[in-house]
């Protein structure tokens, strides 16, 4: 099928889906300061910048061997694009951007995570407010199955910026809001009891007294039809583990495939930015329509934020 | 403990979390920072553990069908 036609098919498609998307809104309660972080975030692309891209990418990968995955439009099949057997995660040159300026919105409202496992083990994550105490993250930033589940305690750390440490109270350059530790969390059964990476989100819930999001603000939430994400130039920031400790990175590209519950998308990641968010940026309001999980090979991946995904949050984000 | 399998995912926390299809079943790998990650016998780097990857895991079981990873074999 020529990529035209399966364009115009999944435009088609998806109309009806289109009218169901969902969208709640974010809160920036600082005013003043630059929008605008590292460079401009990316707004929409139009359907024609799309299927310019989508057959320049069908030319690259004209030699692949690798299928991989099938794009699901209200209940038919399309072809898959075919995925190309490569092995990068950074996709060819490393374009993150740092973030200089962390205490702008939004980049203050993502969230550096310690992650102390019950083995005693640690990681980093990344995380995002999505309301006062509830900071949304991946699935295995707070449950690691094999290291023994739920997190013991998750450091959230607001728009941080470098930093071996943050002073134990009150705030300073590197810590410019503080941090909170929690020990609640929320995820699904997907995640927690079946190991399903397609239900790989979480939320992590402050203590009651540490309501940091009312200070750092957050996105809003957006459960996007099929349409609206094939092509969507999406952004995303994390603070990945081979850059400078506590360094928040951003980076952008288009999403390149879509099913019920993932994102595909060749935004440049490194182990640290599980649970980044990746937003939409359009007329002036930002949207997390994913949950960052995955690297891979070609497509990093996310959660996708759809219809349960979608109730799910909104229920959370007020606990 | 020694197990071979196939990359089937890479969670991205640092350092990073696996889940790789072995001939029992999906496994699920946390490695330590200082996991060894060797292709023939010389040093390679994390970013090389990809999806597809075919690897062989020297670790301690830490779970039912979960193992921290001591070595990583690139095969």
């Amino acid at each position: 099928m020529e990529m035209r036609e399966r364009w115009l098919q999944i435009e088609a498609a998806v109309e009806e889906e289109t009218k169901k998307e969902s969208i709640e809104d974010g809160h920036s309660p600082v005013k003043g300061g630059s929008e605008f972080g590292p460079a401009p975030e990316v707004d929409k692309m139009t359907p024609e910048m799309a299927l310019a891209e989508a057959e320049r990418f069908e030319e690259v990968i004209v030699e692949a061997a690798n299928v991989s995955g099938i794009v699901e439009v209200s209940g038919f099949k399309v072809e898959p694009p075919t995925i190309p057997d490569v092995i990068e995660i950074i996709h060819g040159a490393d374009d993150r951007v740092r973030v200089g300026n962390t205490t702008v919105y939004p980049w203050r409202t993502i969230c550096h995570l310690e992650i102390a496992a019950p083995n005693g083990k640690a990681y980093i994550g990344t995380g995002a407010f999505i309301g006062p105490r509830v900071v949304l993250t991946a699935g295995h930033c707070v449950y690691l199955h094999a290291d023994g589940g739920w997190a013991r305690k998750i450091r959230v750390i607001p728009g941080r910026n470098g930093g071996s440490s943050c002073p134990s109270s009150g705030t300073s350059s590197v810590c410019p809001y503080g941090y909170a530790d929690a020990t609640q969390y929320t995820s699904v059964k997907g995640w927690v009891n079946n190991k399903d990476s397609d239900y790989d989100y979480a939320v992590i819930i402050l203590p009651a007294n540490q309501k940091l999001g009312n200070t750092v603000g957050w996105m809003g939430l957006a459960n996007l039809s099929m349409g609206s994400l094939l092509g969507l130039n999406v952004n995303s920031s994390g603070y990945p583990g081979d850059k400078p400790y506590g360094t928040q990175w951003w980076n952008s590209n288009n999403i390149l495939a879509v099913t019920g519950r993932r994102l595909y998308y060749r935004i440049d990641t490194m182990g640290g930015q599980s649970g980044s968010p990746v937003w939409r940026y359009k007329d002036g309001q930002r949207h997390i329509i994913g949950i960052h999980t995955t690297g891979g090979s070609p497509y990093n991946g996310a959660t996708r934020i759809n219809d349960d995904v979608f109730n799910n949050l909104v229920n959370w984000k007020n606990l | 403990m020694r197990i071979e399998g196939t990359v089937v995912e890479v969670y991205e926390t640092w350092p990073l979390q696996l889940s790789i299809e072995a001939a029992d079943g999906l496994y699920h790998i946390g490695l330590h920072p200082d996991t060894k990650i060797k292709r023939r016998g010389h040093p390679a780097g994390a970013m090389e553990i990809k999806d597809h990857v075919r690897i062989a895991i020297d670790g301690t079981i830490s779970g039912p069908k979960a193992l921290l990873a001591d070595s990583i074999e690139l095969l």
